[in-house]
């Protein structure tokens, strides 16, 4: 029999680049999700696009190239970073949520006002992103996918719009 | 009913412990082995000569991250610049984070080879000391796992080492 590599091992390693594009169908997905009144996955999906749109902001701002790979190992130490940093509060930056999405709003936002001097307009956008992922956190968990819950057109309305804002903002997240 | 008051933990480091730290970091660097040093990655992560520094040491303990991170960039300047991420951590917070998932271990039978030279061996290139008297050598990437694989195979190739993955 002929041996087959698991798909996963044929995957190429995340580029900043990449995971703007998978954001990008994953929202698409979520859209017509939603047109389908599959509202759930739905906003499993743009749960997920707001995720990979807040990583990438962040691993740009980090200096990392558009097609520079970002392996596990990479992802792993600047986790393993932001757990570490507090919030005024005491609490650490991001938890140990396997997607912590609010996380890397705040680690992003930490990430550009220590690479220097940030407008007050970059700085609202940050906070911005900030409020939004905590948004879509409210409803979002990666656990969605192993349950069966009516999800209300306005519980979905709010996860959409907040990842709207990400979508049409993850660009300027990492500029000055 | 008792009344159970938490108390506030606030560790105060004196500048004196700060400068001690940093002076035996500095020797470290310098290739200076001090006893409970620190064991010091670099990682290139990209094209260009940008490294990860990872220091894994147990002093580190009382000190917050961004602590740490200053206290590494300030040991490697003039070439500070070239690091993308100065990390600190404490061998415990190395294991909990997953920053070192890559294994080198013997896979000897007991008495095919003396485990005083396995344990030697390993501490040669690196090893953490535990408090059990056992050694744990572990690598942040596959890479360098595998360049230490490769040594301690040719020098005790009896030790039948083995690179082992912690996937979380």
């Amino acid at each position: 029999m002929r041996d087959v590599a698991p798909f996963a091992e044929r995957l190429s390693p995340d580029t900043v680049t990449r995971l703007e594009r998978a954001a990008h169908h994953r929202f698409a997905s979520a859209e017509v999700l939603r047109i389908q009144e599959r509202r759930l996955t739905a906003l499993y999906f743009y749960g997920y696009s707001a995720e990979i749109w807040l990583c990438a902001a962040y691993y740009r701002s980090a200096a990392f190239g558009p097609h520079q790979s970002i392996d596990r190992d990479t992802r792993q130490r600047r986790m393993a970073q932001a757990r570490q940093l507090r919030l005024a509060s005491g609490a650490t930056m991001m938890n140990s949520d396997p997607h912590p999405l609010v996380g890397w709003a705040r680690f992003l936002e930490w990430q550009r006002s220590a690479s220097g001097a940030l407008g007050a307009a970059a700085t609202q956008r940050l906070k911005e992103a900030t409020n939004k992922a905590i948004e879509i956190y409210n409803y979002w968990r990666p656990e969605l996918r192993y349950k069966v819950v009516e999800i209300t057109d306005a519980q979905l309305s709010v996860v959409r719009g907040a990842a709207t804002w990400l979508k049409d903002n993850h660009s300027k997240l990492s500029e000055a | 009913m008792p009344v159970i008051r938490g108390q506030a933990q606030v560790s105060t480091i004196t500048a004196e412990q700060r400068q001690e730290v940093a002076q035996q970091l500095a020797r470290e660097l310098a290739g200076e082995r001090t006893p409970g040093g620190p064991v010091i990655f670099e990682i290139p992560i990209g094209p260009q000569l940008v490294i990860d520094v990872l220091v894994v040491w147990d002093a580190w303990e009382p000190f917050s991250s961004t602590d740490r991170s200053g206290m590494i960039l300030e040991a490697y300047k003039p070439f500070a610049v070239q690091i993308a991420q100065p990390l600190g951590v404490t061998y415990h917070e190395a294991i909990e984070q997953q920053v070192l998932p890559y294994a080198v271990v013997p896979m000897a039978r007991r008495g095919e080879i003396d485990e005083q030279d396995l344990k030697q061996a390993m501490l040669d290139e690196a090893a953490f000391a535990l408090d059990n008297g056992k050694v744990d050598l572990r690598f942040p990437t596959m890479s360098l796992a595998e360049q230490a694989h490769k040594r301690l195979s040719d020098a005790l190739p009896k030790g039948y080492w083995s690179i082992v993955q912690t996937i979380g």
